[in-house]
């Protein structure tokens, strides 16, 4: 049993989100399987983003959200449900989002310095003392293939860096947590070519040890990076592939819009 | 806060003026314009015709308004400086206004004693109302439950709308059957001195100072939310670790005008504070501040040398108020 769970990364059971009683999600049922990147694509206003949100369930920050139905997660110590359910314990907020890392469609980085950016969730969020702060705030930036370039202006705001440098210090903020798992809600929408490709480059090398769910837009990146790819219209999930070798993009995009036309 | 982040989506079947008249009258602020705006879509000429005159008036309207109101200011800065302006220059015997002693029937009118009520009033009151609002603001934005404000949160946040309201002679005529005999019965005296007027001109300037501060900090917590709650950090440590100290000019601007508002009130200091026309020594002694001075004279003499001197007051008050919105100016344009 235990084994068999493990293959997942993430089982969404009827899961449905509303806000102010308009569903964006409809009743998903989703197994997702560990290894690699994980990618939902859909149109704008697809419920992608909404699904996301419900594995953190950072949904509920919005006002006026309900969520009904269960995500469960298997990460290293075993599975939990994040919504309430009879006979089921469900992880405090801040531990699940701690162990869960996202990183937004923009750059959302703190208005202070590059340094304080990483280290503030990590004196925050985790406790950690201020000894070890230096190296993991290192760590994490070198994880996220920042460090040279900051390495020696890290007391500069954050706000200074170009927007592929911001992306990766988001990235590099959510790794210093050492998060069991990654929530990337297109992560290179705002990037040009060249920044985006950086970005899909580092996590790539990151779903190798870390799994990753990516809701992406670009047809071209999501087959660059899927291993396993889900397509969302209107709230419901309509495919879900476990393998796109081969596939070209037309191909998806025949998928996606398969029912619009 | 209100507004929601998902509005409803497109009405097919609906009209097509229908959303517009919908989501205008939503912004309650442009509700009216929003209505017009929504009628304006039928072709009604005479309405039309009506609009553009009502827009050549509406011109001048403002124009007339403005001039008035400069004209008004400038006529108030010359007439006090005029008035001040020769008392400045000769003085009066015994030192002319800036002395110490404060006795017409000697002939004295020196209004430094009430100088340093206003001055010292006005920080006592300053600091703790800057305090207790920085407090009240942090805690009205950071609900522990993410989505919903509590009740409790939105009737304190409308309390503090209802108290910009509120006139200070309420406060003053409260606190004089309230605070004042509890001072007298705690730590003794009249009751009626620095310390009393000091609590209830805090009270007073703690909505502008919760108003100022939440104008300037909401946004920008609201900027920082999502990436920070994903990290599992809570409102008040995100308020308290990102936005504050990024923000000083928010919280300078909000001391600013916290003290502008005590310095210029002229009913609680008045009631509450004892009118001696001595420099303060202890918070329980008696303090006289140069807006109840003023009061108090206007009220007792017309003409001669003690309304004379009432310029100089009248003068320093408004420096201190330019002063004032000079600072916020440079703070505002610093945040």
């Amino acid at each position: 049993m235990a084994q068999a769970a493990s293959a997942f990364m993430l089982r969404a059971r009827d899961l449905s989100v509303s806000f102010f009683d308009h569903a964006v999600v409809h009743e998903v049922n989703l197994d997702v399987p560990r290894g690699g990147i994980a990618v939902l694509v859909g149109r704008s206003g697809s419920g992608k983003t909404t699904f996301l949100r419900a594995v953190n369930r950072l949904n509920e920050e919005v006002p006026g959200c309900r969520t009904t139905g269960q995500v469960e997660l298997f990460l290293p110590g075993g599975s939990m449900s994040l919504y309430p359910e009879k006979g089921k314990e469900t992880p405090a907020l801040s531990v699940l989002r701690r162990r869960v890392g996202m990183v937004f469609q923009t750059p959302q980085v703190f208005p202070v310095s590059v340094f304080r950016n990483v280290a503030l969730p990590l004196s925050v969020a985790l406790g950690c003392p201020r000894a070890e702060l230096e190296d993991r705030v290192k760590a994490a930036l070198v994880q996220a293939d920042l460090w040279k370039e900051v390495e020696g202006r890290l007391f500069m705001s954050a706000e200074r860096l170009s927007g592929g440098q911001q992306q990766r210090l988001c990235l590099a903020r959510a790794l210093a947590l050492e998060p069991d798992m990654l929530l990337l809600d297109e992560p290179t929408a705002s990037l040009d070519v060249r920044a985006a490709r950086h970005v899909e480059e580092l996590l790539s090398s990151l779903a190798e040890r870390l799994p990753v769910l990516m809701v992406s837009h670009s047809l071209g990146q999501s087959l660059r990076l899927a291993s396993f790819l889900a397509v969302m219209e209107a709230g419901r999930v309509t495919h879900a592939l476990a393998d796109v070798k081969g596939m070209t993009e037309d191909d998806l995009e025949a998928l996606l819009g398969d029912t619009s036309r | 806060m209100g507004d929601r982040a998902f509005p409803p989506g497109p009405f097919p079947d609906v009209p097509e003026f229908f959303p517009v008249r919908r989501s205008c009258r939503k912004l309650s602020g442009t509700g009216r314009a929003g209505a017009f705006c929504g009628r304006m879509t039928g072709v009604n000429m005479r309405r039309c015709r009506l609009s553009d005159g009502e827009g050549r008036g509406g011109g001048l309207l403002l124009r007339l308004s403005v001039f008035l109101a400069m004209g008004g200011m400038a006529l108030l800065f010359l007439m006090i400086a005029a008035f001040a302006l020769p008392v400045f220059l000769h003085g009066g015997e015994g030192g002319g206004p800036f002395s110490w002693t404060w006795s017409p029937g000697q002939g004295r009118f020196g209004i430094l004693p009430m100088m340093a009520g206003s001055l010292a009033l006005g920080v006592t009151a300053a600091v703790p109302g800057w305090i207790m609002g920085l407090c009240l603001c942090c805690w009205l934005l950071s609900p522990e439950k993410g989505s919903r404000i509590g009740l409790f949160r939105r009737l304190t946040g409308g309390l503090v709308r209802v108290m910009t309201a509120v006139p200070t002679v309420v406060y003053g005529f409260a606190a004089v059957f309230l605070l004042a005999p509890a001072i007298r019965k705690g730590f003794g005296g009249s009751g009626f001195s620095w310390l009393t007027a000091s609590l209830m001109l805090s009270l007073l300037i703690l909505p502008t100072v919760v108003l100022v501060l939440q104008a300037g900090l909401a946004p920008r917590l609201q900027a920082v939310e999502m990436p920070g709650r994903a990290m599992g950090m809570s409102r008040l440590e995100l308020l308290w670790h990102v936005v504050l100290p990024t923000s000083r000019g928010t919280l300078l601007s909000a001391a600013v005008l916290g003290f502008g508002r005590a310095v210029g009130d002229t009913m609680l200091p008045l009631m509450l504070a004892g009118n001696a026309p001595v420099a303060p020594d202890s918070v329980l002694s008696s303090l006289r501040t140069l807006t109840a001075h003023m009061a108090l004279v206007t009220s007792n003499e017309v003409g001669g040398a003690a309304y004379d001197s009432l310029f100089m007051a009248g003068l320093v008050l408004l420096l201190v108020n330019a002063a004032v919105s000079l600072c916020l100016r440079r703070t505002g344009g610093g945040a």
